[in-house]
């Protein structure tokens, strides 16, 4: 038995897999480019006409933020926060969408326990103290002074003010008297205090004022500085960046490129630009995976962990170090994989001599017949199944929210199937069979009954639940093709792929989830309109950091509505 | 009985939180903000009733008060026990409960997993029945389509994923799937189950805590001093009026989660003695038991576990616990210990009893001897919360502790399914009565209807009730109103609470 379940969650559909018999289907309709509006927008905006949402004054930090921000503030490696709790409200999709983020008690005491198992670990360590406490001859309290001026500087993402000094010096004096037996004065009273840092809320707010208190104004400053930061590092300004910001560097229009341009070049910034695929594909639900090797023979343990590697690097490869024009229509198409030996087993890539290593990772071209772009790959393909059997139906709702952003809507009326009894033997005459007649727009064959997840699922009926390419289903052809008013007949993945990527839609929808990202919110009708012509961009091939460039240098990102 | 204030020191003596608390204290009666909270007693197999004229093999009423609906409930109407079960409340509690007939779960149809799926969550099931049965849990399996609302009030006011699920033994009947669901952050639903691991539930809420010694008084005055601070930024920031709101709303949540994180602080573990050397007894107590144990090791279990949820009810560290006597769906032990007189001669099984399968004249007063049962165990939380003293009201009152049986009667009914509870929620809920909400019909067989539109045209859903007290403590429906929708997107559509039991 077998089924998948779709559920509804305000206006999205939330997939998952469950134990029952039946399929839930929905009746539903569809438009393009979300609820209303177009993905891509009509004219181009002029600057100034942007409308802009409304959004939060105070933003809290996402759990990554938090713990990324603090570790830069104290000057750390990662390895020294890596183990930090990061549990998190929920999210739709970007952990950035983080406007509505509160403080319960559960996070409020993960914040506490993080923050003084940081001030811990800095005041444990006589080397990591140094670079920040600085001339020991100096009197103590003095001495931690410096060190709360340049901490709290970089946790406050601006100079700290006098009364904030204060209430930290305050901090300090406290502890004095209530140290333990032999403990250093100042080891006590700098360990109380940063860990005190990391739990105010200047820090784990970052504020969003603006210039004056009504309409649409522009953010100046270390406002600006820090929403840049944490959109393209999801860390905190650094050093080097406030002091800018203290120059006035980046008061103007030619300043602000010019660090934009060089924040994106630096490694926390290829961090997001990787990161942020994974969260829009879902990918880190690939970890753990695994597949019954009796019926996939390819399969293997650790397939999952692989498949989620695979896409890292693939992503990386392209986003990142820019190969192949670095676009996201290279990401789209481009058949560029890599693989390690076991995973070349399941793409049918020859074993070359490196791949004797099993731990060795390996660029290889994969079968240009078979696979060509994200959807096509095993890891996209076996997410998007039920654990034996692809599940058309949530590939279809994939490809239409997160590539082509064609929202497909829900209706009250819930039909449950049971698979089993269809008579069908291929898995989309089974289908084809429990969706037919749901209403244009909706599901669909792609042949007589147009529709939209129908035919963008089906077109990836040539990938088995392992992500493995298959001719024939049950003893029958594989049957991919399809066809779409918005992108014509397709015989597969592969040309559905290449059409996808030449669609105006596909940009626009690329490029509004970036913008969902890097604002923390997802843009409303005006502002994805005035991404139109990053969305042009993109579909000439600019490269995935000019999108991102583009939109962080825009009125969208650089004002906000109060 | 000890005192709030009592309670807040340390073995010291040293008052580490009390002035900080007080100063932050609502204006309310129940001591230092102790937040509402709710806790749930499962009990299977049904009771003793006659109910609405449900039953099938014949049988008196030996549950329910004898008194009108609306009536007051005080000491001197509280039934003899022998006579109507809910009298085992005792006339202490009696006058501090509401005692809920005539309600009935909506969806059909026998069995017990019906009702247990259904009791604490008000959601429809879809059953399965063309399945076999699963050989690892022994029974038809159900796909529930909702979440109980023990676990709502914990990701809802506590942010945490799940509530704190106690077993009160490890020994079980067949296991079923776990009616208690939550939700992951994609909002699919999990299966989770009780555990009698109060050790380790122990360590997990209150580690830390168990010393009083002098270093942990350090800790506690450092970190006043940092939640000083923290509270001033808060307050500063809440003034600027520029913020929206929601922005405010959100600064008020982290002003008193901070408050709530103090409470623990100030809480005091060693106040239930040495509960963790006595959950680790029972935990070994528990590797060992046979099945004629199984009672008092219940009994047992319910002591250490009622200890357990006081202290974490008091200590603020969750808002929601749910208990259950057994694993399975049914209650199949001893009571001879209990009732070694009277329960000569039935020997175990007391699904065989509840079921009418011994069919004998005695049979109704077995059923109710464990009832009585139920309601000694229930009392041994009501006991201990009712031990915090804050001064004219104690911890009872500050939450809502909710008796109830997922079914009405052994004989797989589903109608006249008791609901009773104990304690207001700090005022929220009106205590002292008695509520028949029959609306009248036939409800004897062939009116055992598996019809819910039938039914539910004599009977009120129990979900009303649930969404009455979820608002009680604090949870909200989808507009941000106080709960009346809970799982209404899985119940079809049934909203509203019993404002009759609104203050």
């Amino acid at each position: 038995m077998r089924s998948a379940l779709l559920s509804r969650s305000k206006h999205r559909w939330a997939p998952a897999l469950t134990l029952g018999v039946g399929l839930i289907v929905a009746s539903c309709t569809g438009s393009i480019g979300g609820e209303g509006e177009s993905a891509t927008g009509g004219a181009v905006v002029p600057p100034g006409q942007v409308e802009l949402a409304p959004s939060s004054h105070l933003v809290r930090l996402s759990g990554l933020q938090w713990r990324n921000a603090a570790r830069d503030a104290l000057l750390l490696d990662e390895t020294v926060v890596a183990d930090l709790p990061l549990s998190e409200s929920s999210f739709d999709q970007f952990d950035t969408q983080a406007g509505n983020y509160t403080v319960s008690a559960t996070t409020w005491d993960e914040l506490r326990v993080g923050s003084e198992k940081l001030a811990d670990r800095v005041v444990g360590d006589t080397t990591r103290l140094a670079k920040l406490a600085g001339d020991a001859s100096k009197p103590a309290k003095d001495r931690a002074l410096v060190v709360l001026r340049a901490v709290g500087r970089r946790a406050y993402r601006r100079p700290l003010k006098a009364e904030e000094e204060a209430s930290l010096l305050k901090i300090y004096d406290a502890t004095q008297a209530a140290l333990a037996s032999g403990e250093d004065g100042f080891i006590g009273g700098i360990r109380e205090c940063l860990a005190a840092l990391f739990q105010m809320p200047e820090f784990i707010y970052r504020s969003e004022f603006g210039a004056s208190d009504s309409g649409q104004v522009s953010l100046k400053g270390h406002e600006l500085a820090a929403k840049l930061s944490f959109a393209l590092w999801n860390s905190g300004p650094s050093d080097e960046l406030l002091d800018a910001v203290d120059k006035g560097k980046l008061d103007s229009a030619a300043g602000y490129d010019e660090w934009v341009d060089k924040m994106l070049r630096d490694p926390k910034a290829s961090e997001v630009l990787v990161r942020f695929h994974g969260l829009m594909l879902g990918t880190g639900k690939l970890k753990g995976m695994q597949r019954d090797a009796s019926k996939f023979p390819k399969a293997y343990n650790g397939l999952g962990d692989d498949m989620a590697e695979e896409l890292t690097r693939f992503v990386k490869y392209v986003a990142v170090d820019e190969q192949e024009g670095g676009s996201w229509k290279t990401l789209l198409t481009s058949n560029t994989g890599f693989v390690n030996q076991k995973l070349a087993g399941l793409y049918d890539v020859p074993a070359t001599p490196e791949m004797a290593d099993p731990s060795k990772w390996v660029k290889v071209a994969l079968p240009s017949a078979t696979r060509s772009g994200l959807v096509t790959r095993a890891g996209i393909a076996s997410l998007l199944s039920n654990g034996t059997t692809p599940s058309s139906i949530h590939r279809g709702k994939f490809v239409a929210d997160h590539i082509a952003c064609i929202a497909v809507v829900t209706a009250p009326k819930q039909i449950v199937v049971d698979f089993d009894a269809k008579a069908e033997k291929t898995n989309r005459k089974r289908v084809e069979a429990v969706t037919k007649g749901c209403g244009a727009g909706c599901h669909g064959n792609g042949r007589d009954e147009v529709g939209i997840m129908g035919p963008l699922g089906f077109a990836f009926e040539n990938y088995d639940a392992s992500g493995a390419f298959r001719e024939r289903d049950n003893g029958e052809p594989v049957d991919a093709a399809a066809t779409m008013p918005a992108f014509g007949a397709f015989a597969n993945g592969i040309e559905l792929m290449a059409k996808l990527a030449e669609a105006k839609d596909t940009h626009g929808c690329y490029t509004k989830q970036w913008a969902s990202y890097l604002l923390g919110r997802v843009p409303g009708p005006s502002e994805i309109q005035a991404l139109a012509s990053t969305a042009e961009k993109s579909l000439a091939g600019a490269k995935v950091r000019e999108v991102v460039s583009a939109i962080v240098r825009s009125e969208l990102f650089k004002m906000r509505k109060n | 009985m000890f005192s709030r204030r009592r309670f807040l020191q340390g073995a010291g003596g040293v008052v580490v939180a009390l002035p900080l608390l007080e100063g932050l204290a609502p204006k309310n009666a129940y001591a230092a903000g102790t937040p509402p909270f709710a806790l749930f007693y499962r009990k299977p197999n049904g009771v003793a009733q006659f109910g609405h004229g449900q039953l099938l093999r014949g049988c008196a009423e030996h549950f329910w008060p004898d008194m009108p609906s609306g009536t007051e409930l005080t000491a001197a109407n509280c039934p003899d026990e022998n006579l109507r079960g809910t009298g085992a409340l005792t006339a202490k509690y009696w006058k501090r409960a509401t005692v809920l007939k005539g309600l009935a779960h909506p969806f059909t149809d026998w069995g017990h997993e019906c009702g247990v799926y259904q009791m604490f969550t008000g959601a429809k099931l879809d059953w399965l029945p063309q399945k076999p049965k699963d050989p690892t849990r022994g029974w038809y399996d159900y796909k529930l389509n909702g979440e109980s609302l023990d676990n709502r009030i914990a990701r809802e006011l506590t942010g945490k994923e799940e509530s704190l699920a106690l077993l009160l033994h490890q020994w079980g009947g067949q296991q079923i799937p776990s009616f208690l669901r939550t939700k992951n952050e994609r909002g699919s639903q999990t299966e989770r189950q009780f555990s009698a691991d109060y050790r380790s539930i122990f360590d997990r809420l209150f580690a830390g805590l168990g010393a009083d010694d002098a270093n942990v008084q350090r800790v506690r005055a450092r970190r006043q001093s940092v939640n000083d601070s923290v509270r001033e930024q808060i307050s500063r920031l809440r003034k600027d009026t520029r913020l929206s709101k929601s922005d405010q709303d959100r600064l008020d949540l982290h002003f008193s989660s901070i408050r709530d994180l103090e409470r623990l602080v100030g809480c005091d573990p060693s106040k239930e003695g040495n509960l963790r050397n006595d959950a680790s007894g029972f935990e070994d107590r528990n590797r060992k038991t046979n099945y004629n144990e199984t009672y008092r090791l219940r009994r047992d279990g319910a002591e250490i576990a009622s200890r357990l949820a006081a202290l974490a009810f008091a200590c603020g560290v969750t808002r929601s616990i749910v208990v259950s006597p057994v694993g399975g769906h049914t209650d199949d032990m001893h009571y001879d210990d209990e009732f070694s007189a009277e329960w000569s001669g039935f020997g175990d099984m007391h699904e065989s009893i509840s079921h009418g399968k011994l069919n004998e004249d005695r049979t109704w007063r077995a059923h109710q001897l464990v009832d009585i049962a139920h309601f000694r165990m229930f009392r041994k939380f009501l006991d201990r919360l009712d031990a915090y003293d804050f001064g004219g009201t104690t911890l009872l009152d500050a939450g809502v502790s909710l008796f109830a049986s997922d079914i009405g009667h052994g004989c797989h009914t589903i109608s006249d399914v008791p609901y009773i509870y104990v304690g207001g929620a700090g005022g929220k809920l009106k205590t002292g009565l008695f509520l028949d909400l029959f609306k009248g019909g036939n409800a004897t067989p062939p009116g055992q209807t598996s019809d819910a539109t039938q039914r539910m045209q004599m009977f009120e859903p129990p979900v009303k009730l649930l969404n009455t007290i979820g608002a009680a403590v604090g949870c909200k429906n989808a507009a941000g109103g106080p709960l009346d929708d809970f799982n209404a997107d899985n119940n079809g559509g049934i909203r509203g609470r019993f404002n009759q039991l609104v203050l």
